[in-house]
C-alpha cells in the first residue's frame, strides 16, 4: 500500500479553483516532484494534504488513514511534515526557538536530541543557534523551514519552493542535504518547484501540472528525455 | 516641596499604579497580538475582579495573600464561557471585535448594576503600617501590590520565554497559519492567551478596587490606561505593553501628586497624540 494516497484532489477557494481532479500516489522513502509553472495548482495538492486548503471534491489518505476533516495539528501529528512557500520562520524567534516550535507535540527531551541531529545536517544552521531568525540570509531561512518541518520525524516531507530567489549554489546545497536525509531517514519527499530542472534531478518521479490538471507524469529520468516535456518546462 | 519622602511615596504610588496598569495593558495586547481582538470590554474584567477580591477577601476573610490570585483565577474560569460563546467569533476580526466586545462591556458593567448597585464599595487594606526606611516613610499597602504585580508578572514573563504553551502562544502571534501546521492546536492556544489575559485583568483589577474604590465602572480609567499604554509602547508589544504601562503610571503619579489629576490626564493623552504623528508603530511596535 502507497504511503500517500491523493486521488481526484478538487480544491476550491469560493468559486475560484486551486486544482481539478489530481491523483497519484507515493511511497515510503520515495521522492516525488510536483512540478508547474506558477498557478498550477501545486501549493493547493500541499495545503490539502495538510488541511489548510478546502477541497469539496476527492479524497487524500495517509498511511491508510483518510485526512479529510482533520486539522492541520492534527495531520502533522500523522507524521507529515511541512515547509511552506516563502520559508515563514518565525523571524522574531531565534533559530532553536523555531525548532522547538516544530518539535511542539513532542518532549522536551526527544526535541534536544532532534535539534542535535539537525545541526549535523545543517551545520549553517548550528552556527546560527541564537540568532533571530529574521537576520538570517534566505538560504538560511529555507535550511530553518526545512528542519523545523523535519523535527517531529516526519515519514514525509511537503516542501513548497524550496529553491524560490535562492542562488544555484545554495540551491544545489539544499538537494544534498534533502538527499541525505531521505537516504537515513528513510523519508519521502513531495518537491513542488517551479525550478523543474532541479526537482527533476533529485525525484525518482514526477507529476507535471497544468491548470490544476495532471499533465504528465512518469520516472522523473524518462520525462528529463522526453522533448515535449524538455521544451514546455525545462527550457531547452 | 520635594522631601525624600513625597519622593519616595511618588515612586512608589508610581510603581504600585505602574504595575496594575501593565498587568491589563498585558492583558489587552496579549488578546490583540494573538487573536487580533481589540478587547473594549477588557475593564469589564477588572471590575469583576474587583468583587471578586471584595467577596474572598472583604467578605469572606480569606487570607490576603490567597483570596487575590483565587479571586482572578475565578473570574477567568468563569469567563472561559464568554471565550466559548462571544470572543470565539470574532478571532481574527478586529473591527467586528470592537463593536462585540463594547456591546459584551455594556452588558457587564451594566448587568454588574443589577447584581451590586452603583454605590461605592471599599476593600479593606491589607498592611496599615507604614515602612521605615533611612529617612524614609513608606505604606506598607502600597508596597505590597508592588510585590504581588511583580511576581505574577515574573511569573507571565519566565512563562512566555520558557515554557512550552509560551513559545506556541509566540509562534501564534506571528503567523497562526504556519504555527497550526507545526502541530499548535489553534484554538487551545486562544483559550490559553484568553485566560491568561482575564486572570492578569482581573488580579489588577482586585488591586485597584482596593486602592481606590469599587463599582461597576471602575473599570473605565483602566481599560483607556491600557489602551494608551498598548498604543504607546506598540500594538501586540509585550514590552511595549509593559513599557507603557509603567510610563504611564509614573507620570500619573508624579503630576498628580504635585500639579492635579487633570493636568496628569491631560498630559498623558497629549504624549500618546504626539507619539502616534511621529511614531505611529509605538515605542517597541515595528512599523506595518
Ligand atoms: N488563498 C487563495 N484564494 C484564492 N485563490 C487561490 C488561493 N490560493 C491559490 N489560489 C488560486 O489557485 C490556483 C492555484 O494556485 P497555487 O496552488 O498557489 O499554484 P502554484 O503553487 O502552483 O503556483 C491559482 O489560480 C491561484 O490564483
Ligand atoms: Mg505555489
Amino acid at each position: 500500500m502507497a504511503l500517500l494516497e491523493v486521488a481526484d484532489l478538487g480544491v476550491r477557494y469560493g468559486p475560484i479553483i486551486g486544482t481539478d481532479g489530481i491523483s497519484f500516489a507515493l511511497d515510503d522513502g520515495e521522492i516525488l516532484a510536483l512540478v508547474g509553472s506558477n498557478g498550477a495548482g501545486k501549493s493547493s495538492t500541499l495545503k490539502a494534504i495538510l488541511g489548510m486548503a478546502p477541497y469539496p471534491a476527492g479524497a487524500i489518505s495517509f498511511a491508510g488513514a483518510a485526512l479529510r476533516g482533520c486539522k492541520p495539528s492534527e495531520i502533522v501529528r500523522h507524521g507529515i511534515g511541512y515547509a511552506p512557500e516563502g520559508r515563514r520562520v518565525f523571524s522574531a524567534m531565534s533559530v532553536s526557538e523555531n525548532l522547538r516550535v516544530g518539535g511542539f507535540a513532542r518532549s522536551a527531551h526527544d526535541n534536544a536530541a532532534r535539534i542535535r541531529r539537525l545541526y549535523d545536517y545543517f551545520p549553517r544552521l548550528a552556527e546560527r543557534a541564537g540568532q533571530r531568525a529574521g537576520s538570517l540570509s534566505g538560504g538560511e531561512q529555507q535550511m530553518l523551514a526545512i528542519a523545523r518541518a523535519l523535527m517531529p520525524r516526519p515519514r514525509l516531507l511537503l516542501l513548497d519552493e524550496p529553491s524560490l530567489g535562492l542562488a544555484p549554489i545554495i540551491v544545489e546545497r539544499i538537494g544534498e542535504i534533502l538527499r541525505e536525509i531521505q537516504v537515513a531517514e528513510g523519508l519521502a519527499v513531495i518537491l513542488a518547484e517551479q525550478n523543474a530542472n532541479w526537482a527533476l534531478s533529485l525525484a525518482g518521479r514526477a507529476v507535471i501540472l497544468e491548470l490544476g490538471k495532471v499533465a504528465a507524469t512518469g520516472a522523473a529520468a524518462d520525462l528529463l528525455r522526453r522533448p515535449e516535456i524538455r521544451r514546455a518546462y525545462l527550457g531547452a | 516641596m520635594f522631601t525624600p519622602t513625597l519622593l519616595a511615596q511618588v515612586v512608589v504610588n508610581g510603581l504600585s499604579l505602574g504595575a496594575i496598569y501593565v498587568l491589563v495593558a498585558l492583558g489587552f495586547t496579549l488578546l490583540f497580538g494573538i487573536m487580533r481582538v481589540v478587547n473594549f470590554a477588557h475593564g469589564a474584567f477588572a471590575v469583576l475582579g474587583g468583587y471578586a477580591l471584595y467577596y474572598l477577601y472583604g467578605q469572606y476573610r480569606l487570607p490576603y495573600i490567597l483570596a487575590v490570585p483565587l479571586s482572578a483565577l475565578l473570574v477567568a474560569v468563569i469567563s472561559l464561557l464568554l471565550e466559548r460563546c462571544v470572543f470565539r467569533w470574532f478571532y481574527q476580526k478586529m473591527f467586528q471585535s470592537m463593536i462585540g466586545l463594547l456591546g459584551l462591556n455594556m452588558a457587564l458593567v451594566f448587568g454588574s448594576v443589577i447584581i451590586w448597585d452603583t454605590y461605592e464599595r471599599a476593600i479593606p487594606p491589607a498592611f496599615n503600617g507604614m515602612l521605615q526606611l533611612g529617612g524614609v516613610i513608606l505604606p506598607l499597602d502600597r508596597l505590597m501590590v508592588v510585590a504581588i504585580a511583580a511576581a505574577i508578572l515574573a511569573l507571565f514573563w519566565l512563562f512566555m520565554s520558557r515554557s512550552r504553551w509560551g513559545l506556541a502562544m509566540r509562534a501564534a502571534a506571528q503567523d497562526v497559519e504556519i504555527a497550526e501546521a507545526q502541530g499548535i492546536d489553534t484554538l487551545s492556544t486562544y483559550r490559553l492567551a484568553f485566560f491568561i489575559a482575564i486572570f492578569m485583568t482581573a488580579l489588577a483589577g482586585g488591586l485597584y478596587a482596593q486602592i481606590y474604590a469599587l463599582s461597576p465602572f471602575m473599570g473605565d480609567r483602566p481599560l483607556v490606561v491600557a489602551f494608551i499604554a498598548v498604543i504607546l509602547g506598540g500594538m501586540g508589544s509585550i514590552p511595549g505593553a509593559a513599557l507603557g504601562g509603567l510610563i504611564l503610571g509614573f507620570t500619573e503619579s508624579f503630576l498628580s501628586t504635585f500639579y492635579g489629576a487633570t493636568l496628569s490626564a491631560f498630559v498623558s493623552f497629549g504624549v500618546v497624540i504626539l507619539l502616534l504623528i511621529f511614531r505611529p508603530w509605538g515605542l517597541l511596535g515595528t512599523p506595518e
